[in-house]
């Protein structure tokens, strides 16, 4: 495969990568890193892409195996960084913006309250808009199996979300 | 939607049961900014889904991994040119020690015949009558010595001279 097959063929799977990286690592830098690293490694097997049928769902294995192997060898969790959102859509004023991230903030933390394999797929399928075929393919998983994490995430966040809620209500 | 329409979504939604189509609807019915008080708790979570969709690798990150992959096409051959010039290194070496003891094979064949008739030669003829003698003898040994020893130096220093071009068109 030539360099420019490459450009056409893989890199525009760069943000899907991205996302499932994001899923897995939890960390905006360290998925920018894990796909670089991904995409060089694929650079080097791509006399064998061309023999690939589904070319997509290679790439989504290298990437996963990528994020997990780089997730092993971090030396130390990464330290949280306090995300930013995108508000443009969502908020109208600048305290408004301000409450926004506050609770998104608030997300993230229930978000990582769930086990591994839930929040990666509620992530996968809520935040990237993954069908079960293609979490499944990505996470090497049955459907039902997918099916079956999905249904005890959501479960799993709709309580973290009423208690949640339940504490606020009490503070105030 | 409706309230009702959208309770009955939620519900599907949390039992994993909802399309990606309706999961899409979910986002924008929780986009707008008049939700029934009854579920505002569940905003955070479908502003969470949106506002996460939208991080993405940054700007430039194609152009830095088109730079890499360069880099490692280059590191890949210039480690195939290394490996050719080691094994082309070690057959001179190899041919190196062959020419300068200079024996060929048949003549090493009889000479090691020779020695194991070595144990009939009556050596006492040939030791020398007198300190004169012994004294020419030894000369002459050493001038033979001298002369072979010149004779390998010149060809190392040429065989160097080569060795040393192959390293330098590698390091350009």
């Amino acid at each position: 495969m030539s360099i420019q097959e490459f450009q056409e063929k893989i890199l525009p799977l760069k943000n899907k990568l991205f996302g499932l990286a994001y899923s897995i690592m939890g960390n905006r830098t360290e998925a920018e890193d894990a796909v670089q690293e991904a995409l060089i490694k694929l650079w080097k097997m791509r006399e064998r892409l061309p023999q690939i049928e589904n070319l997509e769902g290679w790439c989504m294995r290298v990437q996963r195996n990528m994020a997990i192997d780089l997730l092993r060898r971090r030396p130390r969790p990464a330290e949280a960084v306090e995300e930013r959102w995108d508000l443009a859509d969502h908020a109208a004023s600048p305290q408004q913006m301000v409450e926004t991230q506050d609770e998104l903030q608030q997300i993230e933390k229930l978000m990582e309250q769930l086990p591994e394999k839930q929040r990666i797929i509620i992530k996968l399928r809520d935040v990237q808009g993954y069908s079960y075929k293609e979490i499944s393919q990505s996470l090497d998983m049955s459907m039902s199996q997918v099916k079956v994490y999905l249904h005890r995430a959501r479960q799993h966040m709709r309580k973290l979300l009423i208690a949640h809620t339940k504490r606020i209500n009490q503070k105030l | 939607m409706n309230i009702q329409q959208a309770k009955k979504l939620i519900d599907k939604y949390f039992e994993a049961e909802t399309s990606l189509q309706e999961e899409q609807e979910l986002r924008k019915y929780f986009a707008q900014e008049d939700v029934p008080e009854e579920l505002l708790p569940y905003r955070p979570l479908f502003t969470y889904f949106s506002t996460s969709a939208k991080k993405q690798l940054p700007k430039g990150f194609e152009q830095k991994v088109l730079n890499e992959l360069k880099a490692t096409n280059q590191k890949q051959n210039n480690t195939r040119l290394l490996n050719l010039f080691i094994t082309t290194a070690a057959a001179a070496a190899l041919a190196l020690f062959f020419f300068l003891t200079d024996i060929p094979f048949a003549e090493r064949q009889k000479k090691s015949k020779l020695a194991n008739s070595e144990s009939q030669i009556d050596w006492e003829k040939y030791q020398p009558k007198s300190e004169k003698e012994a004294l020419e003898e030894t000369i002459e040994a050493l001038q033979l010595l001298a002369e072979k020893l010149n004779s390998s130096k010149k060809k190392t220093s040429k065989e160097l001279r080569k060795v040393g071009k192959v390293t330098r068109i590698l390091e350009n």
